[in-house]
C-alpha cells in the first residue's frame, strides 16, 4: 500500500554504517562556474514560477470573492451604476481572460485602476515608493548591525543570572505586538519626552531631508519586530557552536578570545541567521504595514491596509505583487549568501 | 546467571512530577502566572464588570477615578468595563484558528514525512509558495475579497499558519522514520495507520506541542494586528485590538484608553510566549527536527 | 604508584598523582575517577584501555588541564615537568595548550572547524612559534610528513574536501607542529574503516617514536592497543587496575578484570566465541571497596575494602589482592556446526543476481548498493556477511528482510518468490524471517514500555493467544535472555545498551522465526557487553536451530559466530566459503587486505620502544 521512498534506505543504511570509508580528496575543478551557472538558472526559475503561483493565487482569491460593486457603489446604487462599474472593470469576463489581461498589463507597467480614486493604481503608489523604501532600508540596518553582534555576545560570553535575565527581556520585547510597541515608544519618546513627533504625518509635506526625525520612531518600531527572535536565534545557534567538540579541539590547541569567538564560531553560526533574516522580512512588511498605519506615516503599508479596508481590489493586487516580488527575491539572495558562506555547500554546487 | 535490574531506580514519572519540573522552569511558572490571571479576567470578567460593554453611562473622555476606573472613551463608554468584557475574542480567536490548522497539518505532515515521493514533492512545493507569500500580504488579500469579519480572520490565520506546522511535522517525521523501531515495525508488516499514529506520532508529540504554542503566540500577535487595522473584529465589538483602534487619535489626550488595552494584548503573548519557550526547554533533547528555536 | 615510572625521568615528564574527580553539584555528584596516579615518560606511547564508565575520557583530559563546566577535582593534582597544571589559570593553559601539551580527538568532525581552510588551521597556530611568513611552509612541511599529497595546494582546501582518515591525519599533524612534549590521543582512529584505520595507527607510531613525545593512546579496542603500545594501562570503575608492560599485561594479566576483558575480545584466528562478563558495568568510580566486586570470581571477604596497587613484577602493577591465581585470558571449547545437533539442511532463503540500485540525490551516477550479489542461507547454518562501511552488506540484509526493494534480482523463501517489500508478504513469511538492529539507542520505541514494544510480534504472528498467554510467553523469554521480568514496564531510557538489544534480540524471537536477521548488533556496544551478546545469539541458535544472518565489519566476531562467511566490497561478493578458510587461507587480494589491517595481537605484540630503558631489548625486530 505505501510506495515507500528509496532513499530513505539508503540513507539508513549510511546511517548505519558507522565508519568512513577512505577515498581520495575530490579536486577543485573548472566546472565551478559551469556549476554557479547551473545554480543561478535555477534559482531564477524558481523565481519566476514562484511569482506566477503568487499572482494566480492573489487574483484568484479576489475573483472567488465575486463582484464588490454592491460593497464599493453603496446600498443605493442604481442597477445601471452598477452595471457601469462591473463593465468598466470587466468583472464579467471569465477568470482566465480577467487574469491574462491584468497580467499582461503588469509586464507592460499597466497596474490598473483604482476602484476608490478612477484613477491609474500607479499613481496612487508612486508617491509613497520613496518614504516606505528609506523606512525598509533604515529599519533592515538596525536590524542587521543590531542582532548579530548582542546575539554571539549573549551566545558566547552570559551565563547564570544575567543570562536568563536577558533572555526574558527578549522573549517580553518579542512578545509585544509592533504596534504596541510602537504605542509605547510614542508615549515615552514622543509624548512625555517630545525628542520626535508624534506621528509622521510631517513627511506628506516633505521628504526625508525635511523631516528626518520622523522616520526614527517608526523604524525603531519596525526593527523591535525582528531583533528579539534574531538575537535569539543568533544566541542559540552561537551556543551550539561553541558546544562543538572542533571548538573544544581549538582551545586545547590554544586558541583564546577573541579570536576564538570571531575567527571559529562566528563563520558557522552566522549562515543560518541569513536565512532566518531573509524570512523574517515577511514579518517586516507587517512591521511596516502596522507602524506605518499607527504613525499615519504616507508609505506603501498605510495605503495597502487601507484600500484592503476599502476592498479596494486592484490596489492590493498591484501591491501584494511587487511586496511579494520584492520578497522572494530577498530571500534568493539570502540563500545565496548562506551558499557563499559554507564552504560544504560552495562545493555541492558542483 | 539473572541480570539485575535497570539502572535507573524511579519507574516513570507520573504527569504530577512533570507539571512540577515544567513550573520549575522560570519561563513557565511566569508564563502560567499570568495565562491563569488573564484567563481569570476573561471568563469571569463580563459578570463583575460595572457596566455594560457599550452602555453609555458618562461623559466622554473623562480620565480615571470616581466610577469610571480608567475612564471613559470617546463616546462616553466605561473603559474598564469594555476591558472585562473584550479580552474573549482576543483568546478565542486564536485558539480556534490555530486548532484547526492542527488538525489540517497533522495528518498531511505524517504523510508527507513518512511516505516521501510525489505526495511530498507536492506538499513542500505547496509549502513554500504558501510561505513565499508574506502573511499580512495574505490576510489583506482575502480581506479586500470577502470582507471583515470574525469568521474569515480565523480561516484565514488557520491557512496562513497550517503550512507552518506541517513544515515542522514533516521535518519531525522524516527524523524519526529512519530509527531503527520504525523500520522493525515494517518488517513486521505493521499498517500505516499504526506506524504513523502508534510508532512516529508520540515520539514527535513534544515537537508538535511546542510548534503550537509557538504559533499560538503568532496568532495572538497577528489577530491583535488585524484587529488594529481595522480588518478584524469590527467595532463596536470591545475587542482590545478594536479599541486601541478606536481610541489611538486621542493617545496624547486621554492615553488610557489606548494604553491599557494594548499593555493587555502584549501581556497575553508575553504569556503564550512564555509558555512556548518554556516548553521549549522542558523537552529539550526530545525535539525532533525543529527548525529554529 | 605506579612502579612503571621512575620519578628521575627527563624533561616532558607528566604525571597525575591521586587525581579525584567528580561531575555535578549539589545532590547529584558522581565521581569519575578515583585516587588515579599515571605518569607518562618521553618516547614511549601508553595504552590506556576502558570500556564505557571506565573514566578513560575524563583521564585523558584532566592530563590537560581541561576542566568542563559541572567537573570539579575532588583531590590530586597534575603535573608537568614539576610545575602544576591543574587548577592553573587559563591564560596559563593556553600557553601551554598546543605548544608543550597536545590532544588529538575521535571523530574526525571534531578536530577540524568547518568553515576554515586547512592552512587557516596551522597559520593560527606556527604563528605563536616564528613568524607567518615561515608559518605556511613549515604547515606545508607537516602535511607532507603525514602523507597528503600536494600539500601546498591542499593548503588552500577545506576539512570537508578530505577523506576520513586523511583529517585525522591533518588533525595529527595539527596537534604535533609546534612540537609538544606530550601528546594525548583519544580514540582518534575509531570512527575510520579498518584498512585505513592500520594506515593512520603507522603513522602515529612512527611520528611519536621520532618526535619523542611522551604519548597517551585511550581505546576501547585492546587488540589494537596490543599493537601500538608500550605499556598497557587499564582502568575499570574510576581507576587504574593494572598498569605494567604490554607484551605482560595482555599476555598474563595479574588482574581478574584484565584477565576477563582480553577473553572477550573476538579474536580472527581463534575459533572459540568471546566470553562476556557478567553483571553490569559500574559507570562511577569506585571508592570504598574494589569496582570488579560484584562481578569478580575470585571475590573474597577482603575485597570489600580499599585495594591498594600491588607490584606484580617490575614495572607491573595490579590493583587485587589476589593476583597471583588470575586466570590466563580464557580459552573455551569452539562448537562447530558439526557439534550441534544436525537439523533439516533444507534451504531457507536463496538470493539471487540481487541488485538495489539508488538515485543519488542532485543527480549524477546512480549507486549500486548491492551489485548482482548471489548468497544462500540454509537452515541450522550462521551465514556471516563481512565487510566495510559502503560494501552493501547492510542493504543486501534489508533487501532480505523487505526493507528495501530491490532493482534486479530476485530472493525466494523456501522456494517461493519473496516479495520485495514487508508489507507485501504473507503473514508467516514475515513471521519466519525476523530482523535486529545495530543501534540500541532506536532499536526501540522511546515512547513504548519494554512490556508493550515485546507485545507487538505476538499480536501480529499469534494473534490467537489471549492475554494471559502472551504475558507467560514473554515473561519466559525475558528469562531466556537474562532480563529480568521487572524491566517489562520499565522504558528503554532506563535500561543499558546491552539490555536494550537482549529486548530486541527476545521481542524477534517471540515470533518464532526460522531465519534471524542480525545487522552489526553489535557495533555499538562495549567489548565485554558485545561478548555477552554473541555469547547468547549462540546460545539460542543452537537451541531453536536458527538460521543466522550475521552483518558485520569485524572479522573476529565473523569468525566466532559464523559458519561460512561472505566478504563484500563496493556492493559485490568477492570471497565465499566456511569461515575457517576464508580467514585462514584468502584467495582474493580485497580479502587479504583486510585482514592484513586487522590488529593480531598474538603475533604482533611491538618490540621494545627504541627510547627509554623500561624494558628489557626486544629479541624480534
Amino acid at each position: 500500500m505505501h510506495s515507500l521512498s528509496r532513499s530513505r534506505g539508503m540513507s539508513a543504511d549510511l546511517l548505519a554504517g558507522g565508519s568512513v570509508p577512505d577515498s581520495p580528496a575530490p579536486t577543485a575543478g573548472g566546472s565551478r562556474l559551469r556549476g554557479v551557472l547551473h545554480y543561478l538558472g535555477r534559482s531564477v526559475l524558481k523565481l519566476v514560477l514562484t511569482l506566477l503561483a503568487i499572482s494566480v493565487v492573489v487574483y484568484g482569491l479576489v475573483a472567488a470573492a465575486g463582484n464588490p460593486a454592491h460593497d464599493i457603489l453603496g446600498m443605493d446604487a442604481t442597477p445601471e451604476q452598477l452595471a457601469a462599474f462591473t463593465a468598466a472593470h470587466h468583472l464579467d469576463d471569465p477568470f482566465p481572460v480577467r487574469y491574462t489581461k491584468w497580467l499582461w498589463g503588469l509586464l507592460h507597467g499597466d497596474l490598473g485602476i483604482s476602484y476608490q480614486s478612477n484613477g491609474p493604481v500607479w499613481d496612487v503608489i508612486q508617491p509613497r515608493i520613496g518614504n516606505s523604501l528609506v523606512l525598509i532600508v533604515l529599519a533592515g540596518l538596525l536590524i542587521v548591525l543590531l542582532s548579530i553582534p548582542i546575539g554571539l555576545l549573549a551566545g558566547v560570553r552570559l551565563r547564570g543570572r544575567t543570562d536568563v535575565v536577558v533572555t526574558l527581556i527578549t522573549l517580553t520585547v518579542a512578545a509585544f505586538p509592533e504596534f504596541v510597541i510602537g504605542l509605547l515608544l510614542i508615549v515615552v519618546f514622543a509624548a512625555k519626552l517630545q525628542w520626535f513627533p508624534v506621528d509622521s504625518t510631517a513627511l506628506n509635506f516633505g521628504g526625508l531631508f525635511d523631516s528626518p526625525s520622523a522616520y526614527v520612531l517608526p523604524a525603531i518600531t519596525v526593527s523591535l519586530g525582528s531583533i528579539p527572535y534574531l538575537v535569539r536565534l543568533m544566541r542559540a545557534n552561537a551556543r551550539e557552536v561553541a558546544g562543538e567538540t572542533y571548538i573544544r579541539s581549538a582551545v586545547l590547541r590554544g586558541i583564546a578570545e577573541p579570536a576564538l569567538s570571531l575567527r571559529h564560531v562566528l563563520p558557522n553560526a552566522a549562515p543560518p541567521i541569513v536565512t532566518a533574516l531573509g524570512l523574517q522580512l515577511a514579518g517586516l512588511v507587517g512591521g511596516i504595514i502596522v507602524a506605518e498605519t499607527l504613525f499615519g506615516f504616507p508609505g506603501l503599508g498605510q495605503l495597502i491596509a487601507k484600500s484592503a479596508a476599502s476592498r479596494d481590489a486592484p490596489v492590493v493586487e498591484a501591491l501584494a505583487l511587487i511586496i511579494g516580488a520584492v520578497f522572494v527575491i530577498v530571500n534568493l539572495l539570502a540563500d545565496a549568501v548562506v551558499v557563499m558562506l559554507t564552504p560544504k555547500l560552495r562545493d555541492r554546487v558542483r | 546467571m539473572t541480570t539485575l535490574a535497570a539502572t535507573v531506580d524511579t519507574p516513570a514519572a507520573p504527569s504530577r512530577r512533570r507539571v512540577r519540573a515544567f513550573l520549575a522552569i522560570p519561563q513557565g511558572l511566569a508564563g502560567s502566572i499570568l495565562l491563569v490571571l488573564l484567563l481569570a479576567v476573561v471568563i469571569i470578567g463580563p459578570f463583575v464588570a460595572p457596566y455594560g460593554e457599550n452602555q453609555i453611562e458618562g461623559a466622554p473622555l473623562q480620565g480615571p477615578g470616581g466610577q469610571f476606573w480608567l475612564g471613559t472613551d470617546t463616546y462616553g463608554r466605561d473603559i474598564f468595563s469594555r476591558l472585562l468584557y473584550g479580552g474573549g475574542s482576543v483568546i478565542l480567536l486564536p485558539l480556534i484558528s490555530i486548532s484547526l490548522a492542527m488538525l489540517v497539518a497533522v495528518a498531511i505532515g505524517l504523510l508527507a514525512g513518512y511516505l516521501g515521493g510525489w505526495l511530498d514533492l507536492i506538499v513542500t512545493r505547496i509549502i513554500d509558495v504558501a510561505l513565499a507569500i508574506p502573511s499580512y500580504l495574505t490576510a489583506l488579500v482575502v480581506v479586500s475579497a470577502f470582507g471583515t469579519s470574525g469568521t474569515v480572520v480565523v480561516v484565514t490565520v488557520a491557512v496562513i499558519y497550517a503550512p507552518y506546522i506541517i513544515r515542522v511535522l514533516r521535518a519531525a517525521t522524516q527524523t524519526i522514520s529512519p530509527r531503527e523501531f520504525v523500520l522493525a515495525a515494517r518488517a513486521r508488516g505493521e499498517r500505516l495507520r499504526w506506524i504513523l499514529f502508534r510508532e512516529i506520532l508520540p515520539n514527535i508529540g513534544p515537537t508538535l506541542l511546542v510548534e503550537i504554542a509557538l504559533r499560538l503566540t503568532y496568532a495572538v500577535m497577528f489577530i491583535a494586528s488585524l484587529s488594529f487595522l481595522g480588518l478584524g473584529v469590527q467595532p463596536p465589538s470591545p475587542n482590545w485590538g478594536v479599541m486601541v483602534a478606536e481610541n489611538r487619535l486621542l493617545l496624547l489626550v486621554h492615553p488610557a484608553g489606548v494604553i491599557v488595552p494594548a499593555l493587555m494584548i502584549g501581556v497575553l503573548a508575553i504569556a503564550v510566549n512564555l509558555i512556548a519557550d518554556a516548553l521549549t526547554q522542558f523537552f529539550g533533547d526530545r525535539l525532533h527536527g525543529r527548525l529554529m528555536v | 604508584m605506579s612502579a612503571s615510572v621512575d620519578t628521575q625521568r627527563g624533561a616532558g615528564l607528566i604525571r597525575a598523582e591521586n587525581l579525584s574527580i567528580a561531575y555535578g553539584s549539589g545532590p547529584h555528584v558522581t565521581q569519575v575517577l578515583h585516587e588515579v596516579t599515571l605518569a607518562l615518560a618521553p618516547g614511549t606511547i601508553t595504552g590506556l584501555a576502558g570500556e564505557s564508565g571506565s573514566g578513560k575520557s575524563t583521564l585523558a583530559l584532566a592530563l590537560m588541564g581541561y576542566r568542563p563546566s559541572g567537573q570539579q577535582v575532588l583531590s590530586g593534582r597534575v603535573d608537568l615537568d614539576g610545575s602544576r597544571v591543574t587548577g592553573s589559570s587559563v591564560r596559563a593553559l593556553h600557553k601551554l595548550w598546543g605548544a608543550r601539551l597536545a590532544y588529538m580527538p575521535q571523530d574526525t568532525s571534531t578536530s577540524l572547524n568547518p568553515a576554515l581552510t586547512i592552512g587557516a588551521h596551522f597559520v593560527e597556530v606556527l604563528r605563536r612559534r616564528g613568524g607567518r611568513r615561515t608559518a605556511a611552509q613549515r604547515a606545508a612541511g607537516w602535511m607532507g610528513r603525514v602523507g597528503i599529497p600536494e600539500p601546498r595546494l591542499a593548503l588552500r582546501r577545506y576539512p570537508h574536501q578530505f577523506s576520513g582518515g586523511q583529517q585525522q591525519r591533518i588533525a595529527l599533524a595539527l596537534a604535533l607542529c609546534l612540537e609538544p612534549e606530550v601528546l594525548i590521543l583519544d580514540e582518534p582512529t575509531t570512527g575510520l574503516d579498518v584498512v585505513t584505520q592500520a594506515q593512520v595507527n603507522r603513522l602515529i607510531v612512527a611520528l611519536a617514536r621520532d618526535t619523542g613525545v611522551a604519548a597517551l593512546y585511550v581505546s576501547h579496542n585492546l587488540a589494537l592497543l596490543a599493537t601500538v603500545c608500550d605499556d598497557l594501562a587499564i582502568m575499570y570503575a574510576g581507576q587504574i587496575v593494572e598498569h605494567g608492560p604490554v607484551r605482560e599485561v595482555y599476555r598474563a594479566p595479574r588482574h581478574p578484570y584484565t584477565s576477563a576483558l582480553i577473553s572477550a575480545v573476538p579474536s580472527i584466528s581463534a575459533s572459540a566465541p568471546p566470553r562476556g562478563i557478567p553483571g553490569l558495568a559500574r559507570t562511577s568510580a569506585a571508592t570504598g571497596e574494589c569496582g570488579f566486586l560484584d562481578r569478580c570470581p575470585l571475590r573474597v571477604d577482603g575485597c570489600a575494602s580499599p585495594i591498594p596497587l600491588v607490584e606484580v613484577s617490575d614495572g607491573h602493577v595490579a590493583r587485587c589482592i589476589r593476583t597471583a591465581e588470575v586466570p590466563a585470558p580464557g580459552v573455551q571449547a569452539a562448537r562447530t556446526a558439526a557439534d550441534r545437533e544436525p537439523g533439516d539442511p533444507s534451504v531457507l532463503i536463496t538470493v539471487t543476481e540481487l541488485t538495489c540500485q539508488f538515485q543519488r540525490r542532485g543527480g549524477g551516477a546512480a549507486l549500486r548498493a548491492v551489485d548482482g550479489v548471489s548468497v544462500t542461507v540454509t537452515a541450522g547454518r550462521t551465514l556471516g556477511i563481512a565487510g566495510e562501511s559502503g560494501s552493501g552488506k547492510s542493504t543486501l540484509l534489508k533487501a532480505m528482510a523487505g526493507l528495501v526493494r530491490p532493482t534486479e534480482g530476485r530472493m525466494s523463501f523456501r522456494g517461493t518468490d519473496l516479495h520485495g517489500l514487508a508489507a507485501g508478504r504473507p503473514l508467516a513469511v514475515r513471521k519466519a524471517i525476523q530482523i535486529v538492529f545495530q543501534n540500541p539507542d532506536a532499536t526501540l520505541n522511546p515512547r513504548h514500555t519494554i512490556g508493550q514494544s515485546m507485545e507487538r510480534p505476538l499480536r501480529l504472528f499469534a494473534p490467537r493467544t489471549g492475554r494471559t498467554e502472551r504475558h507467560r510467553l514473554i515473561v519466559e523469554m525475558m528469562q531466556q535472555v537474562q532480563l529480568s521480568p521487572v524491566l517489562l514496564e520499565r522504558y528503554p531510557r532506563d535500561l543499558s545498551g546491552g539490555q536494550r538489544q537482549r529486548v530486541a534480540i527476545a521481542r524477534s524471537l517471540l515470533a518464532e522465526p526460522e531465519v534471524l536477521l542480525c545487522d552489526e548488533v553489535t557495533s555499538a556496544l562495549d567489548v565485554s557487553v558485545q561478548a555477552s551478546i554473541i555469547e547468547l545469539l549462540i546460545g539460542l541458535r543452537d537451541q531453536r536451530r536458527l538460521a543466522l544472518v550475521f552483518v558485520t565489519h569485524d572479522l573476529g566476531v565473523l569468525r566466532s559466530i559464523a559458519d561460512d562467511a561472505v566478504i563484500m566490497q563496493n556492493g559485490q561478493v568477492r570471497e565465499t566459503g566456511p569461515v575457517a578458510g576464508v580467514l585462514a587461507h584468502p584467495t582474493d587480494p580485497y580479502t587479504v587486505r583486510l585482514i592484513d589491517a586487522v590488529p593480531h595481537p598474538e603475533t604482533d605484540l611491538p618490540a621494545a620502544p627504541h627510547h627509554g630503558t623500561l624494558h628489557e631489548p626486544a629479541t624480534e625486530s
